[in-house]
């Protein structure tokens, strides 16, 4: 039998006979007696491969089981996996049947909103793959063509915006106390409530809760009605089941957030206060050192700005995790992050914008990756939807910024890499925003993303909806076009060079007389003929 | 000093080498951690699917991580350092790390070999890894265009 292995394996070099190649490799592979069928695809590799491997010495990486190479699989980003599918029909069913797509999807956008697909395991089934890449080649979308709805109806400055993305709702309100509900998608005014009796600064909402927060430290929320189908009522007069009011803070109010089972608020009183959604009590308070300007809650971790700082919390325990001080010059007014809270980004008065990596380990990690200088004036507000980061400024402009070459730089496999070495290469490289927004004279407060749209409200009292939704078909329809107009380009000058052969003699005497004076006198002919 | 922290183990590879290690590192490899746990032990232990060449460095790899005094970052060199080696080596331990179940070892080797990976054209991953292309010419067209962003 072909199984007289020998004590050491020989380096393939050293060995002329193939025959003895075979028989080594087949030793090796006892290893991978569970699974038989890489061993015949071993046997049909090595009789093929022979003699590549002879110069190569490589040991074929198809070889390792699949949930070995599903492994290393799961370290490389979407773009090497594009690439790896590319590679061999076995790598193409790895790389796509990947249940790391599903990852990469929701690292980025949390969970699919559409009711229709589920995911996979529906009728209609898209594996995650396809719904990867349908995102990504989407998030083109913003560096498209727009429109713009301009909503009116605020009579004072609107300082908070808030998307509600599920149900294409906008909310506004400012200075003039009223909070109003917007369609986003025909850019309607749905209702507006009657005024709330001070500035609300701040605005949260998801499907089930609405809350608004003002100047008199009170937070006056609305809950969502089963059978309505922009979910809240504000027009009713106050309806106790539906509506609260909650007092707490000696402050004005200047940052909500909601998640699943609490209520952040945060202000100038310098503490943050969490409450639990169902009691509408108080849970915890915690305490900073100056005004807390924005807060973001992510799962467990809870990031504000006070001052020019910014705080990271762990919300179970109330306690600080880290803090950045003097994140920016003058005050932070902003915070943004990412779905998975592994991104922050802030936004300061000197109109500079950071993004920072946090590292969720024994103790919080926090590095600054990159800068961006796009405003002359304050960052009032930030926005971020995987790969696009949106800020408002006082300078009246809304930048657009691209992270995703940021990303690359800083890998997601730091458990090798020196993670502090990328750090003071990365802070010198300030890219220019990937696109402005202009259009307002006055200062920008708040900004949201969401539904291939921008919305932006400030000084001026006007809901602008920067509309991306057609930019990709409009896309496809001017390059369409310029194709066509190409081919009819290139028919014309067949038929030109068609014609001129088929002229009458003299012409034909002629143009051979003056070829070398070029296209221009062929044209005379060629009209001195045809009359 | 009690004496299970001083308790060595013997393994065994599959050529017949026999290596001693402490018992505290080894046990970093879950497949020793439960033939310990269960009493299952029998000097010395058979490992038949771990060469000693490989085994060696498993041990290696082992050794100093279970040592406490170490910081991070020092470990994090020695890291470095340890996966400098030619590919196949990489491969065959990725296997042994895997057979012990040596999650730290693993994870290390795997994304040693995804950062090899990176940045490499699909014409490199076939020549560097010996893979044989067997798309036809239609469906290698049809495949790049699902995937139109990894050629940016």
């Amino acid at each position: 039998m072909a199984f007289e292995c020998q004590q050491t394996v020989p380096r393939i070099e050293e060995v002329d006979n193939p025959q003895v190649i075979l028989i080594n490799n087949i030793k090796k592979f006892t290893f991978e007696s569970e699974n038989p069928k890489s061993i015949s695809k071993l046997n049909a590799k090595t009789a093929l491969s022979v003699n590549e491997s002879l110069l190569n010495n490589s040991w074929p990486i198809t070889d390792l089981p699949p949930a070995l190479i599903s492994e290393i699989l799961n370290c490389l980003d979407p773009k090497e996996l594009g690439i790896l599918s590319c590679v061999n029909t076995y790598f193409y069913r790895l790389a796509s049947e990947h249940h790391v797509w599903k990852e990469f999807y929701c690292e980025r956008w949390g969970h699919p909103i559409t009711p229709d697909n589920f995911g996979p395991g529906n009728s209609d089934e898209k594996s995650w793959k396809e719904l990867f890449v349908e995102r990504e080649f989407h998030s083109k979308t913003f560096m498209g063509r727009f429109s713009i709805d301009t909503l009116y109806g605020h009579t004072e400055a609107i300082r908070a915006v808030f998307v509600l993305a599920s149900k294409k709702i906008v909310f506004t309100s400012g200075y003039d106390q009223i909070v109003r509900m917007w369609d986003m998608e025909e850019g309607l005014s749905i209702a507006s409530s009657r005024p709330l009796g001070c500035t609300i600064r701040s605005l949260a909402a998801d499907t089930r809760l609405l809350v608004a927060g003002g100047t008199d430290g009170f937070i006056h929320g609305w809950k969502a009605e089963d059978g309505n189908a922009h979910l809240f009522d504000l027009c009713v007069p106050q309806n106790q089941n539906m509506e609260f009011r909650v007092w707490e803070h000696d402050g004005p109010i200047t940052c909500l957030a909601l998640d699943f089972g609490k209520i952040y608020s945060g202000s100038w009183d310098m503490t943050i206060c969490i409450w639990d959604r169902s009691t509408l009590k108080c849970l915890k308070v915690l305490v900073h050192n100056d005004w807390v300007w924005s807060l973001v809650p992510n799962d467990t971790l809870l990031m504000s700005t006070a001052g020019s700082d910014v705080h990271l919390w762990d919300i179970t325990s109330g306690t600080t995790l880290a803090v950045i001080n003097r994140a920016h010059v003058g005050n932070t007014y902003s915070l943004t992050c990412s779905h998975t809270g592994k991104l922050l980004f802030t936004g300061g008065e000197d109109g500079s914008i950071h993004m920072f990596g946090i590292a969720r380990n024994a103790k919080c990690n926090v590095r600054k990756i990159a800068t961006w200088i796009p405003h002359t004036g304050s960052v009032y507000s930030l926005a971020f939807e995987f790969p696009w980061l949106v800020s408002a400024s006082s300078d009246g402009k809304i930048s657009l910024i691209d992270v995703r070459k940021l990303l690359k730089k800083t890998s997601r496999h730091s458990p090798i890499q020196n993670s502090f070495e990328g750090d003071h290469m990365d802070q010198k490289h300030v890219e220019p925003p990937q696109r402005m927004l202009h259009g307002f004279g006055r200062n920008l407060f708040s900004v949201c993303i969401g539904c291939d749209r921008i919305v932006c409200g400030g000084e001026e009292g006007i809901v602008r909806i920067w509309n991306f939704s057609q930019a990709l078909e409009i896309e496809q329809r001017v390059r369409t076009l310029r194709g066509i107009r190409l081919e009819n380009r290139m028919r014309r000058r067949k038929i030109q060079i068609s014609s001129k052969g088929s002229q009458s003699e003299q012409c034909l005497v002629a143009a051979r007389n003056n070829q070398t004076n070029g296209d221009r006198n062929g044209w005379h002919y060629k009209h001195k003929c045809k009359t | 000093m009690s004496s299970s922290e001083e308790r060595k183990l013997i393994l065994k590879s599959s050529d017949n080498e026999e290596f001693v290690v402490k018992e505290s590192s080894a046990v970093q490899c879950l497949t020793i951690k439960n033939l310990v746990e269960d009493r299952c032990v029998s000097d010395p232990i058979p490992l038949a699917n771990v060469d000693s060449k490989i085994l060696a460095l498993v041990i290696e790899f082992m050794e100093k991580h279970a040592e406490t005094t170490l910081s991070n970052s020092e470990k994090k060199e020695f890291d470095v350092e340890f996966v400098k080696k030619p590919f196949d080596d990489l491969l065959e331990l990725i296997l042994a790390a895997n057979y012990l179940d040596f999650r730290e070892l693993m994870d290390v080797l795997c994304n040693t070999c995804a950062k090899q990976m990176e940045n490499w054209s699909v014409e490199e991953v076939r020549e560097k890894f010996n893979i044989q292309n067997d798309y036809t010419v239609e469906e290698e067209k049809a495949a790049r265009a699902e995937n139109p962003w990894a050629f940016e």
